[in-house]
């Protein structure tokens, strides 16, 4: 796709379950109690089970694959910054906008917001050129 | 998995954890992806794109850099936080594949009474010993 500087997309992503964040957890190895124990969770700091910054920063690099093909998990860099949390139930929408494009090179900010507009993540994707192969004498 | 849990004072900047090998079959692959989901991905006019899917689907990148090579380095206590990620990605890894993956202290510092660790874990595939990903993890530890 050939993108350009202030294109914008976005995605909604699937509310998280329990069960996911069980799931998720166990394959992630983030199984804190803070995700899987509703009932320590409840008790705790938190007031209840938060889904993992990873579980909804996963789903955002389907989205950035979609926008920017296959070959970008070959040469590109993602910050993700885990700056609120979510709950199970919680609708995230995911909103993404082309920053810098330039030939094969593009940067794109992101942001992951709760229907109020609350930020829980923010990042950037980078994507580099594919490397020329040396074709001099 | 290491039953040893550390404390932030425990982290020595540059310090390597020895490497652990590990591959992912196309089960838990699957598995994983069907944790989540999201619609279909819309431009500003609402048009939807179209997906580009490739003739062998990879392991997605969250899963390749989870966090079982730090529970086989080291165990850590409950109320650590996940701040920030930085994932730098090289190659695609295919179901199967053996890997390497070696955690390091890359920084720890005290920021408005928090103790922040910032581990890196470079993953490298072992049938070509070329680099799949880096991810950069930054967690707060509880005081």
């Amino acid at each position: 796709m050939q993108l350009k500087a202030g294109d914008k997309f976005s995605s909604r992503l699937r509310p998280a379950r329990q069960e996911d964040l069980n799931r998720f957890g166990a394959l992630h190895g983030t199984t804190g109690k803070t995700h899987t124990d509703p009932e320590y969770a409840r008790s705790s700091v938190f007031g209840g089970v938060i889904v993992q910054g990873a579980l909804v920063m996963a789903p955002v690099f389907d989205i950035c694959g979609e926008i920017l093909g296959p070959g970008w998990l070959e040469r590109s860099e993602v910050e993700a910054k885990f700056v609120a949390f979510t709950r199970p139930g919680d609708v995230v929408t995911v909103e993404i906008e082309v920053m810098r494009a330039q030939g094969q090179e593009a940067e794109l900010a992101y942001a992951c917001l709760l229907p109020d507009g609350k930020k829980v993540q923010v990042g950037t994707v980078s994507v580099r050129a594919p490397a020329t192969e040396d074709t001099s004498a | 998995m290491s039953n040893q849990v550390l404390a932030y004072d425990d982290f020595q900047v540059g310090h390597a954890f020895p490497p652990h090998r590990y591959r992912i079959d196309s089960t838990d692959a699957d598995a994983f992806l069907a944790t989540f989901d999201h619609e279909p991905v819309q431009d500003a006019a609402g048009t939807p794109l179209r997906a580009q899917p490739g003739a062998v689907r990879p392991v997605h990148p969250t899963l390749v850099g989870s966090f079982q090579p730090q529970h086989a380095a080291f165990a850590w206590p409950t109320g650590v936080l996940h701040a920030r990620e930085v994932v730098r990605l090289r190659q695609p890894v295919y179901p199967g594949e053996q890997l390497q993956a070696v955690v390091s202290v890359k920084d720890r510092y005290l920021k408005n009474d928090r103790k922040f660790v910032v581990l890196q874990i470079t993953i490298d595939k072992l049938e070509n010993q070329r680099t799949a990903m880096v991810v950069e993890r930054t967690l707060v530890w509880p005081n």
